[in-house]
């Protein structure tokens, strides 16, 4: 089911004895089942916009709208069962153990004993920690990539519309946040729900998002896919925001879905593959490697969902930013 | 050594009766300070100057020295165990607050914002997220209030609230040392007993929210 979950708009944001807006005029539609990053340095309003979504935070000026309706008419509690919230400090609750954490929704919602416990450990399973072992420890007892993982199974325990990520995985070393930033598009790829996911991280943006907002002092500067942004900057913020990735680092940080065509014909079995969201510069060692003309895209189940061209990704690394006027 | 005994054969009724009028003053003032104390100490989380201003209230009277609290007092509510019950009750009242409003704000505030942000309502959040958290800092305050009022209880004695102080200012006003002797014992023995008691509740009770 497509059409527009949450509209934003005309939406700012001025907290009590400040003169800056921290969010300012932003309009924004999201579709249903988007993964959507929003990047930009610290200070420029993400939080900000984030918790106006999730009615942390009153609008100063604007409407948000959820599935049509404006969120300023809903009841506010139950709106927000409707959201899972994830935020960087994760604020797991320490007095209660991985299960009952992830029980609190739920059992709020007057849910059965035993569905809560299914809906437990069905979670952890999906954010692979194990059920036996995991369930009931309590936070102190967990790493902290896991407590991530039991934070972001939290958020997800009612089977919210949409997640709300706050820099979820800002503290985490580098390995394990790309470990987690895996299987955080494979959930979002099996239960198809809507993700607005704040980062200040170029590449995770670029890595996790189907769209970016690329935001700086509460103005959303470009909305748009990170091919397009990476390719077509809207203006000078943006244009030098990416400068500093050179061609090399663009194919980095692009996923190979991001200009993959939908196959037409039967697959050929002698076509090389790679993962939807592998990076295309793994894609070109894979050319470079089989020479072969074509490669396919697959999923982890190794569906097919599409294919690059040699062609195609050659145009990409012969294409000049634009934007270059904007730098004298 | 054998008066000592024999004073505590002779007269164990009697003890034993001024014993549990002390428990009692002291019971009445913990349930009365702390039934004011959690929801004060809770509405006070919501505005800082509020907060100082209360406290600092209470710190004020806190400073007041209890005979001098008693003296005050007498000319509104007359001699008796009423009297001494709420002169003590302000002075616990003050340990209550700050430890109440310390229980409060020791909650971590991703915690609360976490509660919030999924949608729970103010009195799940007050009952399944900041009691839990926040009771052992609560106990805390209840145990140093007990203590506190067991002898400040003791003083009471003074303007005829009954209480093991009655043993105390007899011996005192009768060059009695047996008495005096039996006075600190009982007094200092219910003191051990309860901040006993109470610190094994607060052991528990920090283990079950920080396990
Ligand atoms: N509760 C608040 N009261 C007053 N000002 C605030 C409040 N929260 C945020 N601000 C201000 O609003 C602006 C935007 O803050 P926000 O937290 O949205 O930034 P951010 O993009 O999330 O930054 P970061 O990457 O550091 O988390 C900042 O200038 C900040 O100081
Ligand atoms: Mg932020």
């Amino acid at each position: 089911m497509a059409g527009k979950i949450i509209e934003i708009r005309g939406v700012s944001k001025q907290f009590k004895n400040a003169q800056a807006y921290a969010v300012d005029h932003v309009s924004i539609d999201v579709s249903r089942g988007d993964f959507i990053t929003i990047m930009g340095t610290s200070g420029s309003g993400k939080t900000t916009l984030l918790k106006m979504i999730n009615r942390i935070h009153e609008l100063t000026d604007g409407n948000i709208f959820f599935e049509g309706q404006n969120i300023h008419d809903l009841k506010v509690e139950a709106y927000r069962k409707k959201i899972g919230y994830v935020i960087q400090q994760i604020g797991l609750f320490p007095h209660m153990t991985v299960a009952e954490n992830i029980a609190v929704v739920p059992k709020s919602l007057h849910w059965g004993k035993d569905r809560i416990a299914a809906r437990a450990s069905e979670l952890l399973s999906l954010v692979h920690l194990e059920p036996a072992i995991y369930k009931d420890r309590y936070p102190s007892q967990l790493s902290g990539g896991q407590q991530q993982r039991v934070g972001l199974a939290r958020a997800l325990a009612a089977d919210p519309e949409i997640m709300l990520m706050d820099e979820p995985f800002g503290a985490i070393d580098a390995i394990t946040r790309q470990v987690l930033q895996d299987e955080l598009l494979a959930i979002h790829r099996k239960t198809g729900k809507t993700v607005l996911f704040v980062t200040h991280d170029l590449h995770e943006a670029f890595r996790l998002g189907d769209k970016v907002i690329i935001m700086n002092e509460g103005r959303v500067q470009q909305y748009d896919t990170p091919y397009n942004i990476l390719f077509h900057p809207a203006n000078g913020y943006v244009a030098k925001l990416v400068a500093s990735e050179d061609i090399i680092e663009k194919l980095k940080v692009l996923r190979a879905d991001s200009i993959s065509t939908p196959v037409q014909v039967t697959p050929d079995g002698r076509v090389p593959r790679v993962l939807a969201n592998a990076p295309l510069s793994a894609v070109l060692g894979k050319f470079m490697e089989t020479g072969a003309p074509q490669i396919y895209v697959e999923d982890a189940q190794g569906r097919i969902e599409g294919s690059i061209l040699w062609n195609s990704l050659q145009s990409i690394a012969s294409l000049r930013t634009e934007g270059a006027e904007y730098f004298v | 050594m054998t008066g000592f005994f024999t004073y505590a054969t002779k007269h164990w009724g009697r003890m034993l009766e001024l014993l549990l009028q002390h428990l009692e003053i002291v019971g009445i003032v913990l349930g009365i300070s702390i039934c004011f104390a959690i929801p004060i100490g809770y509405l006070l989380t919501h505005s800082k100057i509020a907060s100082a201003f209360v406290i600092g209230l209470f710190s004020v009277l806190y400073a007041v020295p209890s005979l001098a609290m008693f003296a005050i007092l007498l000319r509104f509510t007359g001699l008796g165990m009423k009297t001494a019950v709420i002169a003590i009750s302000i002075y616990a009242q003050y340990i209550l607050l700050r430890s109440v409003t310390a229980g409060f704000s020791s909650v971590e505030s991703s915690v609360l914002e976490a509660s919030r942000g999924m949608g729970l309502g103010k009195a799940e959040i007050l009952f399944r997220i900041q009691f839990p958290l926040a009771a052992p800092v609560f106990l805390s305050g209840i145990r140093i209030a007990t203590i506190a009022s067991v002898g400040l209880a003791a003083i009471a004695s003074t303007i005829h609230s009954g209480g093991i102080g009655d043993l105390l200012f007899e011996g005192i006003n009768n060059l009695y040392p047996v008495k005096i002797v039996w006075g600190v014992i009982l007094s200092s023995g219910l003191a051990f007993a309860l901040n006993f008691g109470l610190g094994k509740a607060e052991r528990y009770l920090t283990k079950r929210a920080h396990p």
